[in-house]
Order: C-alpha cells, then sequence, then structure tokens
C-alpha cells in the first residue's frame, strides 16, 4: 500500500452494524510518527465507529468494517484487537477500559510485571502514583483515563487511538490529559489519532484533523493550513453556527 | 454439653467438605462465570480413583492423595480444553448447562466400572479417636480438617500474591479487558478448571474418608454445596470455606435440634433468602464503582 512513510495508513473503511446501512464510509487517513491527529465530529458521527472500524472491535456488536489497514506499510490481515495490539496499535476505549475492583498498582503489573515499567509509567502519571493502592472504580473521571491510557501505553504502542478521553470532564482535566497525548507523541515519538467532542482543548494540541460528518470526512489537514473558523463551522454544522 | 461439642466438632468438618467442594465452584465462577454442576461428578471420580490406589494397588496414603489430585485435575483441565474451551467462549450459560450432562457422563462411567452399591474404604489412616472438650474427633475427620485447610490456604496465596492469581481477578473482573491487554482467557480457564479438578479429588476422599464411597451420596454433595456456595459468595475462594462452616453448623444445629428431616429444607430456604436479599454472599465482591 502507498503510504509515503506513514505509520498507519487506513484506506476506504467502512463500517456497518448487523446488516444496517454503513455508519462509517470511505474513511481514508494516513498518520505520521509522532503525530497527533483529531476527528471532531458530532454525536453519532461516527468518530467512535472508525476507531473501532479500525482496531477491529466490533465482533461484540454484530458489526463488520471493511477497508485496508496497515501499520509502516504492512497490511493487516484480518485485523482484530488482539493482533494489532501486538503489531504496536493500541486503542484507549471509550467505556469498559479499566479493572473496577483491582488496584491501580496491580492492574498495571498484570500488563507488565517488571517494576522498573511500572515506575516508568508513575514517572509519567505522578497522580497513579499516588492513588496506586487505590480499586480504580474509586478514582476519579480524570484518574481512570490515566490509568486507561497507561495500561494500553505498557503494551509498547507505536500508534495510539484514543476515544472520547473529555467525556464527562471539567475543560481544567481535560487540557491536563490533552497536554499527556502531547507528550506521548513528542517526547515518544507516538502517533496518536484521537476522537473527541472537546473541540478547543483537543485543537490545543493536534497537529492535524479530521472532521466527520455523518460518518464520512468533511473535511481533512494539517492544522496550521486550515481555517479553525471554517473547521469550526463544518464541526458544529448548521445547527449551533 | 457434649451434644454442643460433638455438634460443633461435626460442623467443622461437614463444613470442610463443602468448602472444598465450593472453593472449586468460586474458582470456575471467577475465571468463566460458569456454574459448574461438574464438581459433584469429578469428586465421584476422586472417590473412586482413592478406593482402587488404596483397595487394589495399596499405595501409601499420601502418594494415594496426591496421585488422585493430579490425575483427576488434570482430567478436568482436559475436559475444559477439549470441550468447553469453545462453548465457554460464546456462552457462560450454556457451559453451565453442559456441565450437567458431564456428571451424567463421570456417574456412568463410574457405575459401569464400579457398580452403584457403596464401597468402604480400607483402613487408610488410623482408627483411633480423641476426645477434645467433651466431642470424638476421629482421625479422618482431623486429616478432613488439614486438607481444606490446606486447599483453601494455598489456594487464597496463590490469588493475592502470583501473577496466576492476578491474571485470575482481572478475568474475574472484565474479561474483555483482559484479553485486549494481552491475557489469555483460555489459559486463565483452565487453570481454574484444573485447581477446581484438583479440589474436587480432595473433597470426593474427604467424604469417603468420612461415610462410605458412594456414588450417590458423593455426586449429591455437589448439589448439597450450593447454599453453602451462595452463602459465602459465588466468587469467593475463602468465603465459599467459610460458608461450608456456617451452612454445615446450621445442618448439625437443625438436626439435633428439630429434626433432620428439616435440614435440606431449612437450607435451601437460607439459599433462596441469600439469593434474594443478598446475591453476592456474605463475602462476595460488590463491584467498587464511585458514581
Amino acid at each position: 500500500m502507498k503510504s509515503d512513510g506513514a505509520v498507519l495508513s487506513v484506506r476506504d473503511l467502512e463500517v456497518t452494524y448487523a446488516h444496517g446501512s454503513p455508519v462509517v464510509s470511505g474513511y481514508s487517513a494516513d498518520l505520521m510518527a509522532g503525530t497527533v491527529t483529531v476527528i471532531l465530529g458530532r454525536n453519532g458521527a461516527g468518530k467512535t465507529s472508525t476507531l473501532r472500524g479500525i482496531t477491529g472491535f466490533l465482533a461484540h456488536e454484530s458489526g463488520s468494517a471493511r477497508g485496508t489497514v496497515a501499520l509502516h506499510g504492512q497490511v493487516v490481515k484480518r485485523p482484530n484487537p488482539l493482533r494489532l495490539s501486538r503489531l504496536g496499535l493500541g486503542l484507549v476505549a471509550e467505556r469498559n477500559k479499566v479493572f473496577a475492583n483491582l488496584s491501580v498498582a496491580d492492574q498495571l503489573r498484570l500488563v507488565r510485571p517488571a517494576r522498573q515499567d511500572v515506575d516508568e509509567i508513575f514517572g509519567f502519571f505522578p497522580r497513579l502514583r499516588e492513588r496506586s493502592g487505590v480499586a480504580a472504580g474509586m478514582l476519579s473521571g480524570g484518574e481512570r483515563q490515566m490509568l486507561a491510557t497507561a495500561l494500553v501505553l505498557l503494551r509498547r504502542p507505536r500508534v495510539l487511538l484514543v476515544d472520547e478521553l473529555s467525556l464527562g470532564l471539567a475543560p481544567g482535566m481535560v487540557r491536563e490529559l490533552m497536554r499527556y497525548l502531547r507528550r506521548l507523541a513528542d517526547e515518544r515519538g507516538l502517533t496518536i489519532l484521537a476522537a473527541d467532542q472537546a473541540v478547543h482543548e483537543s485543537l490545543g494540541v493536534a497537529d492535524s484533523v479530521q472532521v466527520m460528518d455523518s460518518g464520512t470526512l468533511v473535511a481533512t489537514g494539517p492544522l496550521d493550513s486550515l481555517d479553525i473558523d471554517a473547521v469550526l463551522d463544518a464541526y458544529l454544522g448548521r445547527h449551533e453556527r | 454439653m457434649s451434644l454442643v461439642a460433638q455438634t460443633v466438632a461435626g460442623s467443622i468438618v461437614s463444613g470442610a467438605i463443602y468448602g472444598l467442594v465450593g472453593t472449586g465452584f468460586a474458582l470456575l465462577f471467577r475465571a468463566s462465570k460458569v456454574l459448574s454442576f461438574a464438581q459433584g461428578g469429578f469428586m465421584l471420580l476422586g472417590a473412586f480413583l482413592f478406593y482402587s490406589l488404596e483397595e487394589h494397588h495399596h499405595q501409601p496414603f499420601l502418594l494415594a492423595v496426591l496421585s488422585t489430585v493430579v490425575v483427576v485435575a488434570a482430567l478436568s483441565g482436559l475436559v475444559y480444553v477439549i470441550v468447553f474451551a469453545r462453548v465457554a467462549a460464546r456462552e457462560a450459560f450454556a457451559t453451565s448447562v453442559a456441565t450437567i450432562g458431564l456428571v451424567g457422563v463421570l456417574q456412568a462411567g463410574v457405575s459401569i466400572k464400579y457398580g452403584t452399591a457403596p464401597l468402604t474404604l480400607p483402613d487408610v489412616v488410623s482408627a483411633h479417636a480423641y476426645r477434645i472438650l467433651g466431642a470424638v474427633v476421629t482421625t479422618a475427620d482431623f486429616v478432613t480438617v488439614a486438607m481444606a485447610a490446606v486447599a483453601v490456604g494455598v489456594l487464597l496465596a496463590m490469588l493475592r500474591f502470583s501473577p496466576l492469581g492476578l491474571r485470575m481477578t482481572a478475568v474475574a473482573d472484565n474479561v474483555s479487558l483482559s484479553v485486549h491487554l494481552g491475557v489469555s482467557a483460555v489459559r486463565v480457564a483452565t487453570a481454574a478448571w484444573v485447581l477446581a479438578g484438583a479440589t474436587a479429588a480432595l473433597a470426593g476422599i474427604a467424604f469417603s474418608l468420612q461415610s462410605a464411597v458412594d456414588p450417590i451420596g458423593v455426586a449429591n454433595v455437589g448439589l448439597l454445596a450450593f447454599p453453602a456456595i451462595i452463602l459465602g459468595g459465588l466468587d469467593s475462594v475463602g468465603g465459599a470455606l467459610l460458608g461450608g462452616l456456617l451452612l454445615a453448623g446450621l445442618q448439625n444445629t437443625v438436626q439435633a435440634t428439630i429434626g433432620s428431616g428439616w435440614v435440606d429444607v431449612i437450607s435451601f430456604a437460607l439459599m433462596l433468602a441469600f439469593l434474594f436479599f443478598r446475591p453476592s454472599g456474605l463475602f462476595g465482591k460488590a463491584a467498587a464503582v464511585r458514581l
């Protein structure tokens, strides 16, 4: 697949649930190392389905995805979450992403038993170190997002897909979490694709923007090449602006 | 006074057997949300294998116990891998129902080889009895309680401190997330079936030491232990032992005061009451979630 050095390339992704009409169609993207790309769109625009379609996380929902996913130019055959995770692609899902009854430290140890790996994560997310003995079900929403991100990071991904990091969180916490994404791209060279509804906070850390409406991309490009007002017009559509 | 002491002693011994059966149920439920009715079947297999090793092959007691535990545990793991791993991947409910069929197969296999009449174990432990605080306690009683204490202690330590225990707890908490993070749910479930087979074998041996190698009686304990498991909490290994002790205490008290006809009625009524009012049992884990 021609991808011009892209770490993750997606071509003509189409996602369908239970024999209905496609909820995502014609989605294509090339993501470079060390960049943050944000997918914006209203509820139901197809952001989550796009991320789940790329990772093959659809089997439990009677969903199916067509199209091509390639990592470092190599097409992934029959993508599924575990295979992609082994190939270096991790998804921080929207829901159901931490073990409610396990302590923070225990679930980090579950993924990587080595103490130095867990210490490194605590170094990156100091708040998780402070809460290491607490069951995840008792963490705040922001701390849960940090833990969910940490669990996927311990699988040492090269590409990180992040679904609705801002869901239900105060703007200050959303900005803090978005800064973490920027640092992961800058300091570790991770390629990040984040679907989010927090427009201003996510644009604050993005290199590129993709705007979705009714399952298709309506605008896409590097942040500095786009007119932000036009992006927001497209994002918020005919109703809010 | 000696009636009270004897009731307490008897309750501890019966509770230990219920506890051994119950820990297997709890392990399987945690690992795969499967309610295995096959525990009674593996108990039966353990009882008859142990009988055969003692009666026909005259093995030393400890060696016979060890051989029985290893064989039944391996068979339980094998049955899971060959038969249930595929069903379980689809549906815990279907697997639970399928385990009823497995009990039938194990029971039929044992009765073809050994017949249906109860058999008596040779004297494998000393027949000596001790008088403790007015209660008569036999060597077999000590052996039964020791087997339960060691098995539950080892399992609890394994769950708390070992990587396998952590993986089992994670799968019990959220199986799809575990798989996504690289934990093999099939390996964890296989380990649970192996360990549940081991505890069922010990329960079968303990039951045979206490009464007879009775195909009906042994398999029935698998069902009679249900109130103990509900009482202790379906997903709690330690709770299974404590639930067993509480149930046995209740049953022996009912038997000594009201009459033996009421034992099963009150046991299952208690189970229903728990299912209505406290389905997670006394020691089961209610999910900790901050709202």
